[in-house]
């Protein structure tokens, strides 16, 4: 059957057109906060939309024998006898170019309910079948965060899946605007799905996203606590659908979810109103089926790939969480924000030691994989150095050297919030380290080092070019070194 | 054991008020100084008070009440919107109709609604047909609007 208009886009008049189109009709019976039991509507089915007498929209979630289960969709308030109407259409969003830039719901309108897309050049339903094998391609392509120790230590592919977890205030939210920034600047479509957030966190990355000019590139889908349940479930499912969309258009995309654990709350909370069996910490059982498939929808392609990265939250550094496992064993890889590291004043609070990347590197130069290679196993010795120095033990020179190394790499790896850095002038600054430049001198005079040396790489074309040619050159990391260190006082000069 | 009383109930409304006053006779069973048929003729229908008298006084009377009150609690409801409020004539040759071509084990639900001008919406088990004369205008004045519009 062919809908009358774009079903976000419904209204009371459009009640009786369906009425009379489907020839069925249904009565609240029962409601139970944002599930409505519905009496009636003979032939309805499983994701059907439906309509409220009163213009309320909602989602059909079961079929009972007696009763149709209607998850609510809007704010409108329902009462028992209300007539409910079909529609006979699965609930699918508006797509097209006009939504870079939008901030919609996860119905594909604005916030504030009114029309995003006057003309949508597509309409797709928010849950598809992910795409089979046939259709995928390797992860090959590197994907640049802009925080340098993601780029060296865990660094990233185009399409792949990477988990964002770690406590909450630890930093999660302003590496996914970094990653946002470095991304949108280079081009990729970026969407942002704030499931369920506060609405002044939302209010900043607004703030965050217009201040950087990268609108044009960025589309948020929006969800705040305030929400329907049934509105904040479904929004990661229309962030996903938007970025299949712009995938099939040929453009890159990055979609980010924050959160997955707020998003599973919220199943939670729906499901256990609907009376479904408890499993562990409550969820439900089909939990992991629900984010396994939503994952799956992303990946490298033919056309273009879909980058996700999902956020989940743990509480007190505990990662054997139900969900945050789960969405470990389904993504390839995960960045761990560690509290203790935050509490100990590293920013980004990123411990590469317990993070992961399992496609990311195959996407990487040899020079890239070369330089992770030899930087991981230095991080770890110097982890353990440190470790040895607790104890008081004397220093060999070496050690010393170890020491000292360290200290300016650790001092490269931090990094201001917000702040963005492209991966080659950090490859080319910790490989002039790693040669022994400014071996001599303090943690302040390094630091300026690195700055002066960014903001270079920045705003000089000449010197960016420089860099950029120098890496292409240099396949191996140890030559890199080698090579920056013997042109130490032309480079740094 | 129940048509008897039930080819009586034409409509929601009977039924509810049966209902209501099987609750009170049911009280009456199960009171010390209870009389169950004055409960009877006090509160049912002159016209069903006799019947289910002799009901009672034939059956177990809690296990026939329980029993008629779960028969009309299943009957099928068939709700008309009309445009005015039709006599019980009316009613009755509807529910007459209604025996003759659907069977028995329906009641009617009478809606007042002037603004469908004639014929009725009528909705049953979740169908739903809309037969009112307010949709046969407006889809004259649709398919129509070039001739009116020529006509103006």
């Amino acid at each position: 059957m062919s809908f009358l208009r774009p079903i976000q886009h419904l209204s009371m008049k459009d009640f009786k057109k369906y009425l009379d189109q489907t020839g069925e009709i249904g009565y609240v019976a029962k409601i139970v906060h944002s599930i409505v039991y519905v009496k009636g509507l003979p032939s309805a089915q499983t994701y059907e939309v439906v309509l409220f007498e009163n213009g309320g929209m909602g989602l059909v979630l079961s079929l009972r024998a007696k009763y149709v289960e209607v998850l609510l969709l809007s704010n409108k308030s329902v009462e028992v006898g209300q007539q409910v109407a079909r529609t006979n259409e699965l609930l699918q969003v508006p797509l097209g170019p006009e939504l870079l830039g939008k901030m919609i719901s996860p119905l594909g309108t604005s916030i504030k309910g009114s029309t995003v897309i006057a003309k949508p050049a597509e309409l797709r339903p928010i849950d598809s079948e992910p795409m089979g094998i046939l259709g995928r391609l390797e992860v090959k392509r590197p994907l640049e965060t802009g925080v340098k120790i993601v780029d060296l230590v865990v660094p990233l592919g185009r399409g792949q899946r990477e988990l964002v977890v770690g406590d909450r205030k630890t930093g999660k939210t302003l590496f996914l605007m970094q990653t946002i920034l470095s991304q949108a600047r280079l081009g990729t479509v970026c969407i942002y799905a704030s499931i369920g957030k506060r609405q002044s966190e939302l209010k900043g990355i607004i703030k965050f996203i217009k201040e950087n000019n990268i609108t044009k590139n960025t589309i948020i889908v929006a969800t705040v606590a305030g929400d329907p349940p049934g509105l904040i479930y479904l929004t990661p499912y229309t962030a996903m659908t938007i970025a299949e969309y712009f995938r099939d258009q040929g453009q890159d995309t990055l979609v980010i979810m924050d959160d997955m654990s707020a998003h599973a709350s919220c199943y939670r909370e729906i499901t256990l109103l609907a009376r479904r069996f408890p499993g562990r910490s409550s969820y439900p059982g089909d939990i992991f089926y629900l984010h396994a498939k939503l994952m799956e929808r992303a990946g490298s392609f033919e056309k273009a790939a879909i980058t996700c990265l999902p956020v989940a939250e743990v509480a007190m550094g505990d990662m054997s969480g139900y969900i945050q496992t789960n969405l470990m064993s389904m993504t390839d890889g995960h960045i761990y924000f560690d509290i203790d590291r935050y509490n100990r004043g590293i920013r980004p609070a990123i411990n590469p030691f317990l993070s992961v990347t399992r496609v990311g590197l195959q996407a990487q130069s040899p020079l890239v994989r070369d330089l992770n290679r030899q930087l991981s196993s230095f991080l770890v010795h110097l982890e353990d150095l440190k470790d040895f120095m607790h104890f008081g033990a004397e220093v060999s020179e070496s050690l010393k050297n170890t020491l000292n190394l360290g200290a300016r790499v650790e001092a490269l790896l931090g990094q201001a919030q917000l702040e963005v850095i492209p991966v080659n002038i950090a490859i080319f600054l910790l490989a002039a380290i790693w040669g022994g430049v400014a071996k001599d001198s303090g943690k302040e005079q390094v630091r300026a080092l690195y700055q002066k040396s960014t903001e270079r790489y920045l705003n000089e074309p000449e010197f960016a070019k420089y860099v950029n040619n120098t890496l292409m050159a240099t396949p191996s990391f140890s030559e890199l070194a080698i090579k920056i260190a013997k042109q130490e006082r032309e480079i740094f000069a | 054991m129940y048509s008897d009383i039930l080819s009586q109930i034409h409509t929601k409304y009977d039924s509810d008020a049966l209902l209501l006053g099987l609750d009170a006779v049911k009280k009456a069973i199960y009171s010390k100084d209870g009389d169950l048929f004055a409960a009877v003729n006090q509160n049912i229908s002159a016209n069903l008070a006799a019947l289910l008298s002799q009901k009672l006084a034939a059956n177990s009377p809690d296990k026939y009440i329980e029993g008629l009150e779960m028969e009309l609690k299943n009957m099928k409801l068939i709700k008309l919107g009309l445009a005015f409020m039709p006599t019980q004539k009316t009613v009755d040759s509807l529910f007459e109709w209604i025996n003759t071509n659907l069977g028995e084990g329906f009641i009617v639900d009478i809606m007042v609604k002037p603004e469908i001008l004639g014929g009725a919406l009528i909705d049953c088990e979740g169908k739903y047909f809309d037969a009112s004369l307010v949709k046969l205008v407006d889809e004259f004045f649709k398919t129509n609007s070039t001739f009116i519009n020529e006509r103006l």
